[in-house]
């Protein structure tokens, strides 16, 4: 039984397959198209999947899509029409496009929004039953539900309605704070640390309390619903201060504003996690949507909520909602629960030989040192590059899916180097000063340097760290990180490559982050990787069994890497100043 | 499920809508009820009128702080000449933007006189730039009339800018303090055939209603309409800026080369329609390969009976035949109406200011004061790439000598206009001596050759006389200089290397001999036959050539 499930139209289109009840591979498109946030439908990503399960396009036996455009279309009636001139009422759009543009002429089965990101995050949590909260900024109407599953079965029994959305919340603040909606939401996060909940009061009035699993936003505060930005004057007004225009100073007045957004993000999401309890009495709690990637909430949800065990879908956002459609599919299909164990890692994506690199290697005629079959001494030329304080982009196996990057297409460095931090946001990231970078752990080694005392191989969610060793390029202002915990039966040379850190060095900790230039999709290719290493100032790749150093790259790649990079436009694919309604 | 907080009445009302609308009849529904305006108007907020647009422009571009002009922006200046200065974005790609400028300034002196150029990729220079640019050739025709000093050129082209974004440009630029605005715009000014997702609702009823009533025809009839609009607001818009800011403007009217063509198969017709005008297609082709003229202007004009005038093919082989029968106009006529009828669809659009927009640009000379320069009334004829003084590299983009004839047209216009001699003319720099170097000009033919391949000109045009235009490129790049033969062979090259390997030593290699070619956004696509075959033709042959052995003994 092959099924395929497909996200797509909204933001970070992706495509996955799921054959007899296994996942086998999953893919987001912008990781192919290089658009970032590339929401059309996922072609090559579907080629892709194909591809992994060795299969023709009339082999798959259900395509599933993870969202109900009927339902949508009754919100979007009822929100009104938008006079930006784009076309809304094409319910058959998805139906159209898998069939024309895939060649698909078989069964075609589609999910509600939520109920996709429900089964995301519980058939995979490897739970036998367990209370599902799915959080985001809308589906159809839901922005909000709370859930129940037990073995083959999952039951939405309530939601909250747009426009009252936890996720609407956090994107306007986002965008009063001068970032970008559907993309820098994050930052609001790592910004709150350096702020105080002084505005707290405020947000109150902004997300109100309500009975059970309700809450509601002030309406005056927004204006996402006719106006052509998230917010209104009101909410200015409410808070005490103009909107910050891209790009300006920071000061203690967004710290704080940030620090009261994250403060009552998580007082909702606390209160809402206990009255879920409430109702569904089970030690463990499943979570997604996009909200879940908040992963100072969650830590916070875990540590002071009722539950004792949480699964956050790693893919969180839209994209990871193709496999809770394809899931779902395959249980309507079948009756049986489709995914029986838990997720234990996302390297679902593409992957390439060492005989292709050495291809790639070849065709642009780079001086690069060949370890084929030599593993150990590959692991040791790049612990020598990591411990002399280098940047190393790390390329190895199949692509993660999902927004994280956790050792398969990743940046690395020593996170005990003071000014570590600095050197990769000046190489590579170009990012904001107050965003700390990841930590990627052996999973033996997790508690001896955080507070942390159970697996964390996904990067969602915060803890303390206390380590004796200093480490300045991962600890955040409040002595918070957000480690990858790394276990060797899922990322064996990962695993293998910070051991031989820890031997040389005594850390067994690596600073990670995303293997991508500023502003553009996570490399999915060795010639992306390439490009990569000759577009920035990273120090050397490890590119499977190759290590190529900057230094010994041709000038004219250098020169032709720039070139290209300051020609070719980065293309986005969705807004930056409003939310995706249509 | 149990509950749902909060809902109203009205959202259920919404949900059944929802699931009538998904019915087979209900989109249906749904659209006749806005086009009876039984539901709320799909328009939207009428837009601004085009003296709204002017005057929001003049007020953000006139007051008192300075804004930014395209990707300058400004910055305290560094020296006394000038009271704001702007520095070039060092983080803006350049895709679209290649005047050589790194700084501007507002000026003080009233010399040198400031003639500021907007337009669009020709006037960028297209494959030329920054080494020659219409900008620098105006200059020099400038100085050659009036000496140095008199005047300066500032380039502010961009490269598929659109009419919005021009408009926009002018009134930065006036922050400038220009004495003349020289508009060179209009191949990306005619609107395509409304396309699903993008036009509004009412663009694709509007649409529909025209299909259903006059055939394709109806189809190329609202794309122009909307085309006429467009450009009657545009320049509207900056005539009103331009006389806000107290600037003269000039209005190039853009020529464009009608002997560049793009084969395209006519759009559905009716009934047996296609399968007759394939035929006569067909029968047009075989009779101009064996020279029968009449004949293949019959089939030609048999083609445009069905097709109604919007297939540029049709258009184009009728021109062909008349040219061959020696009616020199009837020809050129007709290979303008292929012009015309290759810039309304949207498969790929070809950028041509076509009739529509040169007769709206000269109807407003008048009542938008502004002075008109209209390179297609100068009537040159294009000797093609075959000849060493070639007008045009594309459909569009200005050649040297192109760049030499519209220029002076220009700068004649712009001396007319700030020195108020009715009679000026401008004396050209020194005749045939070279603009560029042989290696510039073989590279520009180069790229010439790739570009109109990639874009879909046939690389053999079958039996008319005018032959391969990628061809003829590729010996011209020969001709002016043999070593970018190397370049050549690196091309070939280049396209056998695996796939994906963009960064390939031999696309190194092509890139450093060639920087502009990067330019070329369809380069990374993959392997291009016409074109290696079309380049290995230009090689000599491999080994001596084989004669006959002598009958002599």
């Amino acid at each position: 039984m092959n099924v395929i499930g497909i996200s797509a139209f909204y933001h970070e289109s992706a495509c996955c397959l799921v054959q007899d009840g296994r996942l086998v591979a999953a893919a987001e498109e912008e990781r192919f198209s290089r658009v970032k946030h590339d929401a059309r439908l996922p072609v090559a990503a579907f080629s892709f999947c194909l591809q992994a399960g060795g299969l023709d396009v009339s082999d798959v036996d259900c395509v599933a899509f993870y969202e109900s455009p009927v339902k949508k279309l009754g919100r979007q009636l009822w929100a009104g029409r938008r006079h930006d001139g784009r076309p809304w009422l094409d319910p058959h759009r998805a139906e159209r496009e898998i069939r024309e543009v895939l060649g698909f002429e078989g069964r075609i089965d589609t999910f509600e929004h939520h109920a996709s990101h429900a089964a995301s995050a519980f058939y995979f949590s490897g739970f036998p039953e367990a209370a599902v909260l799915t959080v985001d900024g809308v589906g159809e109407w839901a922005t909000t539900t709370y859930g129940r599953g037990q073995d083959a079965d999952l039951t939405l029994f309530e939601e909250v309605e747009f426009p009252d959305s936890l996720g609407l919340f956090y994107a306007a603040i986002t965008a009063y704070l001068g970032f970008r909606v559907n993309t820098d939401e994050y930052k609001v996060m790592g910004l709150a640390p350096y702020g105080e909940p002084r505005l707290l009061a405020a947000m109150r009035t902004i997300v109100r309390d309500g009975p059970g699993g309700g809450f509601s936003l002030d309406p005056e505060c927004f204006d996402f619903l006719t106006g052509p930005r998230m917010f209104s004057e009101a909410l200015a007004e409410r808070l005490g201060g103009p909107p910050r225009v891209a790009g300006a100073e920071l000061t203690a007045f967004h710290h704080d504003v940030a620090r009261s957004a994250q403060a009552r993000l998580e007082e909702v999401l606390l209160d809402k996690v206990r009255y879920l309890h409430r109702r569904v009495p089970s030690p463990h709690l499943c979570l997604a949507g996009g909200v879940a990637l908040n992963c100072v909430a969650n830590g916070r949800l875990l540590r002071e909520g009722p539950f004792e065990r949480l699964f956050v879908q790693p893919a969180a956002g839209d994209a990871g909602a193709a496999l809770g459609a394809a899931a779902l599919a395959q249980r309507a299909l079948t009756g049986r629960r489709p995914i029986s164990h838990a997720l234990e890692h996302v390297y679902w994506g593409p992957r390439f030989s060492s005989d292709a690199v050495a291809e790639q290697v070849a065709a642009l005629e780079l001086d690069a040192l060949d370890f084929r079959g030599r593993e150990a001494a590959l692991l040791e030329a790049t612990v020598d590059r990591l411990a002399a304080g280098r940047v190393v982009a790390w390329f190895h196996g199949a692509m993660e899916f999902g927004p994280r990057a956790l050792g398969a297409r990743s940046i690395l460095a020593d996170p005990r180097v003071p000014d570590m931090r600095d050197r990769v946001n000046r190489l590579v990231k170009h990012r904001e000063a107050f965003r700390p970078f990841a930590p990627s752990v052996l999973r033996a080694h997790a508690a001896e340097h955080f507070e942390l005392d159970h697996a964390s191989p996904f990067m969602l969610q915060t803890c303390r760290v206390r380590s004796p060793l200093a480490l300045p390029a991962i600890t955040h202002v409040d002595g918070s990180a957000r480690p990858q915990t790394v276990d060797a039966a899922h990322a064996p040379r990962y695993a293998a490559l910070l051991t031989a850190f820890a031997r040389r060095t005594g850390c067994p900790l690596l600073l990670n982050t995303s293997f991508n230039v500023h502003d553009e999709p996570i490399v999915r290719s060795p010639a992306d990787a390439l490009a990569c290493l000759a577009g920035t100032e990273i120090d050397s790749l490890v590119l499977e069994d190759f290590v190529i150093d900057r230094s010994a790259l041709p000038e004219a790649l250098v020169t032709l890497a720039a070139r290209r990079a300051s020609i070719r436009a980065r293309e986005r694919a969705i807004s930056a100043e409003l939310y995706t309604f249509v | 499920m149990d509950a749902v907080l909060g809902r109203d009445p009205r959202r259920d009302a919404c949900d059944a809508l929802a699931r009538r609308l998904v019915t087979p009849d209900g989109l249906t529904t749904a659209t006749l009820l806005e086009r009876t305006r039984g539901a709320a108007s799909d328009e939207g907020p009428p837009p601004p009128s085009a003296a709204d647009v002017a005057e929001t422009i003049a007020a953000r571009y006139l007051g008192d702080t300075p804004a930014p002009i395209g990707i300058w922006t400004p910055t305290t200046p560094d020296t006394e000449d000038c009271d704001v200065a702007f520095e070039r974005d060092a983080a803006a790609t350049t895709r679209d933007w290649w005047p050589p400028h790194e700084r501007l300034a507002t000026k003080r002196s009233l010399l040198p006189l400031r003639v500021i150029l907007l337009g669009e990729s020709t006037a960028a220079g297209w494959f030329y730039a920054p080494t020659l640019t219409p900008a620098t050739v105006l200059a020099e025709h400038l100085d050659a009339s009036r000496g140095r000093g008199i005047y300066e050129v500032l380039d502010l082209t961009m490269v598929n800018q659109q009419a919005g974004d021009l408009v926009e440009l002018a009134g930065a630029a006036l922050q400038l303090a220009p004495d003349v605005l020289v508009v060179f715009a209009g191949n990306n000014w005619p609107q395509r055939l409304p396309s699903f997702p993008g036009a509004t609702p009412a663009d694709a009823a509007r649409a529909a209603d025209a299909l259903r009533a006059e055939g394709m025809a109806g189809l190329r009839r609202v794309a122009e309409d909307a085309t006429r609009t467009q450009v009657q607001d545009t320049l509207e818009i900056l005539g009103r800026v331009a006389d806000a800011g107290d600037v003269a403007l000039v209005v190039v009217i853009p020529e464009v080369s009608v002997d560049w063509s793009r084969d395209r198969p006519v759009p559905w017709l009716p009934g047996d329609g296609a399968a007759r005008w394939h035929a006569a297609h067909a029968k047009a082709l075989g009779a101009l390969e064996i020279g029968a003229w009449p004949a293949a202007a019959e089939a030609a004009r048999a083609m445009l009976a069905l097709d109604g005038g919007v297939s540029p093919t049709s258009h184009r082989l009728l021109g062909d035949a008349l040219a061959a029968l020696g009616r020199v106009d009837e020809a050129r006529a007709a290979h303008r109406d292929a012009v015309d009828a290759r810039a309304w669809d949207n498969v790929p659009p070809i950028p041509s200011a076509t009739s529509v927009v040169r007769e709206a640009i000269l109807a407003g000379a008048d009542g938008w004061d502004y002075t008109c320069v209209d390179l297609p009334g100068l009537r040159v004829v294009d000797p093609g790439p075959a000849s060493d003084h070639p007008l045009f590299l594309d459909y569009c983009h200005l050649a040297t000598d192109g760049m030499r004839v519209a220029m002076g047209a220009v700068a004649a216009a712009v001396r007319r206009l700030v020195e108020s001699e009715p009679g000026a003319k401008s004396r050209r720099p020194a005749p045939g001596a070279p603009m560029v170097t042989p290696s510039v000009d073989a590279a520009v033919r180069f790229m010439s050759a790739l570009y109109t391949a990639h874009w879909g000109e046939p690389p053999d045009l079958g039996g008319v006389p005018r032959g391969c235009r990628a061809r003829e490129w590729l010996r011209a790049a020969l001709r002016a200089a043999p070593d970018i033969d190397a370049s050549l062979r690196a091309y070939v090259a280049e396209r056998g290397v695996p796939a994906g390997a963009v960064l390939s030593a031999e696309r190194q290699r092509l890139a450093a001999a060639l920087p502009e070619l990067e330019r070329l956004s369809t380069l990374d696509d993959g392997l291009d036959p016409e074109m290696v075959n079309a380049i290995r033709e230009c090689w000599p042959p491999r080994g001596d050539r084989w004669r006959p052995p002598s009958r002599s003994a």
